[in-house]
This record gives C-alpha cells, structure tokens and sequence, in this order.
C-alpha cells in the first residue's frame, strides 16, 4: 500500500471472513467458491490478498484462518469504512475524498498511523501506530449557532464506549468540550482522547461537518500527559473490537442529537465532566474560575471568583494546580 | 454597495486568509473561526474585493457581527 492508496470494503473479503470464521475445521476452496459465486483462482487472490496484509492461514485441501492483524481493516468495521495505513490525518482526507464524491456521508476515513494527525488549531497529534485515528463525515443541514454542540459529540461518544465496555478502577471524565481523561488516584488527570471537528456549508447553514477522533487505545504516546486504555484496563484490548464499538456509540448519539435530545446530551456532559479549577487563556485574557457546567449553547460556563458566570467558547481551558 | 459578511457565531478567529484590497472569489474562504474546537471557514458570498476587515488573527468576533466587506 503506498501513503496514499486506500483499501475499502469488499464484500467477498467479508464473507470470505466469515466462512472461516465460523468453522472449526478446514473449509475447501471449492466450498468457498460455491459460497461466494467466484471461481477457486479468485478465492486464492483474496487469500494472497490477506497474508500481504498480515493474516495467516493453514492451507491443506482449503482454508483455514490462523491469525487476524488487529488492525481496522474496512471488512472487519463495515462497508461505510475507508482504510489508510498511513496518512498526513485523517481530517484532510475525509474532506478531499467527500468533496471529490469518493465517499458520502456517514463514511469514516480510519489510519493506522497519521504522519500530520492534527488537533485543535493546527497542533500536533501524536499518531504511533495500534491506536484510534478517524474521521466521519457527518450531514448536518444546521444553524451554525448550533452547529458548535456537535463538536461534543465525538466527547461523549468515546466517554460511553469506554465507560460501557471496558472494566476500568480509575474515573473518567469529559474535559470540555470534547476531551476524554482519566483520572489516577492520585487526582492526575491524563488524556485518552481528543476530537478536532470542521463544519463545512454556507454563512448561517452548515451543509456537513468532519468530526476526527484520535483515542489512545494501545499506545500513550506522551509520557505524562496521556494514558491508554490498555493501560488503564491492565488487559490486552483489541483496536478493531474498540473501532466497532466507538462506530455504534457514535451513531447512536448523533442519532439523539438529530433527534432533538440535546437537552439529555448536555446533561450527560454535564453529570461526567471534569470540574474543578481553572484558568481561561483567550485573546490574550486570563482569569480563573471554577469550570461549573454546560450553557444552553454548549459552551463552558465558568464561575469566576466574583460568584459572575461567565461563558467560553474558545480558547484554553488549562487545568489550575493547586498546591 | 458593500456585501457585510457578518460571523455566525461567538468564535476566536484563528487564521484570517485574505488581506484588504484581495480580489474574491464567491466560495473564497476569508477567515478560518474556531469555537468549541469546531473551524469553521467563513466564505466570501459574492465575487468582489475585500473593502474592509474587521477581525485579525488570534482576536475574537461575536455572532453577528462584521467579518469583512466585500464590493
């Protein structure tokens, strides 16, 4: 595969999976061949096909599956998938590839690695491989003023596939207004991670919004600063089951967002985010308050020390140390 | 007469991408906004000049109010 080539669903692959998958024994080339409606010498290309991409398999008189890479390949996720095993970030290619119509709504564009994985504001994310990195494109015919709640929305997804499925000690937290931390017994906090979302459209109507996560799943890459769920889980994890699960979280609540349930997503930001004392950073202002809940908005909604509120809605929102 | 592109959100302007006296484009994107981490690119509606900005980089712009003149 080269930086920019792309490997998408295909259903043979697919089924070809499942077959073996769901028999204990050897199964025949000719069976397979029957199964899927293609002749033994293209079955043979998809078995090639696969070990280059890291499956092994017994053959003798047919086929039988040793070994899966844990890696998002499009047949193991689903059909709306498309695979890079490395690339610049996902975000940029999700918009190149949706605006050349290769991919239509509801397409994720998923990495193995990312060579410019970006956060917020053109910052880096660190992108090793054997964690998460995508991009959905999400159609979104709506205000702009409303428009910034689905930036949270990546947030509270991964809070419930982890908070869900994984057996965890420590607590885990949103940051608003989309971060996912873990915090350690001893009040650290560390990050799991983090979203970057982009609308696209006209002056007051966005038309689509890219919505990327990057979630530390196997690797923490920043000492001190990140952890990852295998860390925290203290058991080996598999990406692509975590990749599946994220994919379901994430469509149910954007479904409840399109379904005009704000109201009780705010409240689930509200009840899991991480409060406490901070220092706001914009235009070059500073003040500090304690970071108290979610307006109406989405925005972050900070009392100062004067008992005022005041809302944010950009800028840093740095975590103060009290020691 | 002037086209006011006006900001359809409270936002902190991240990049601004063109400069007073640029010929645009309609579909020219004029300012990059970011509010709760979502960018928004604020487009030119009509083929014009930039007359007038209003916003800088790195500085703040509420919702309706005024991005940039294009005539």
């Amino acid at each position: 595969m080269g930086t920019r080539s792309f490997l998408r669903y295909n259903e043979n692959i697919s089924k070809f999976l499942g077959i073996l998958r769901s028999s204990s024994d050897i199964v025949s080339g000719e069976t397979v061949a029957k199964e899927l409606g293609i002749t033994r010498s293209q079955v043979f290309k998809i078995v090639r096909k696969l070990q280059e991409l890291g499956y092994r398999f017994e053959r003798k008189r047919g086929y039988k599956l040793l070994f899966t890479p844990d890696i998002p390949f499009p047949w193991e996720i689903g059909q709306n998938i498309v695979f890079f095993n490395s690339i610049h970030s996902t975000q940029d290619e999700a918009k190149k590839l949706f605006e050349a119509s290769k991919i239509k709504e509801d397409y994720w564009v998923l990495a193995r690695t990312q060579t410019k994985g970006r956060g917020r504001m053109g910052r880096i994310w660190e992108s090793p491989e054997g964690n998460f990195y995508g991009s959905v494109v999400l159609k979104a015919e709506t205000p702009m003023r409303d428009i910034v709640k689905i930036s949270l929305i990546g947030g509270i997804s991964v809070f419930r596939t982890i908070k869900k499925h994984y057996e965890i000690d420590q607590e885990i937290k949103i940051k608003w207004p989309n971060d996912v931390w873990i915090i350690l017994g001893d009040g650290k906090a560390r990050k799991i991670s983090g979203c970057i979302a982009e609308a696209f459209g006209e002056m007051e109507i966005a038309k689509y919004i890219i919505l990327g996560i990057g979630v530390n799943v196997k690797v923490s890459p920043i000492d001190g600063v990140s952890i990852c769920l295998k860390d925290i889980t203290k058991k080996e994890v598999s990406l692509i089951d975590f990749v599946r699960k994220l994919k379901n979280e994430l469509g149910t609540v954007w479904k409840e967002f399109s379904d005009g349930k704000w109201n009780q997503l705010k409240s689930e930001i509200e009840n899991n985010m991480w409060r406490g004392r901070v220092k706001i950073k914009y235009d070059s202002r500073e003040f500090e308050g304690i970071s108290s809940g979610i307006a109406e908005d989405g925005s972050l909604l900070v009392q100062k020390d004067d008992a005022t509120f005041e809302s944010v809605y950009y800028g840093d929102v740095l975590i103060k140390v009290i020691s | 007469m002037a086209e006011k592109v006006l900001s359809p959100i409270t936002a902190n302007v991240w990049k601004v991408l063109v400069k007073e006296g640029d010929r645009v484009s309609e579909g020219t994107t004029i300012v990059i906004l970011e509010s709760m981490k979502m960018e928004i690119p604020v487009d030119s509606p009509v083929n014009g000049v930039v007359k007038k900005l209003y916003v800088s980089e790195g500085g703040s712009v509420g919702e309706g109010e005024p991005i940039a003149d294009i005539e």
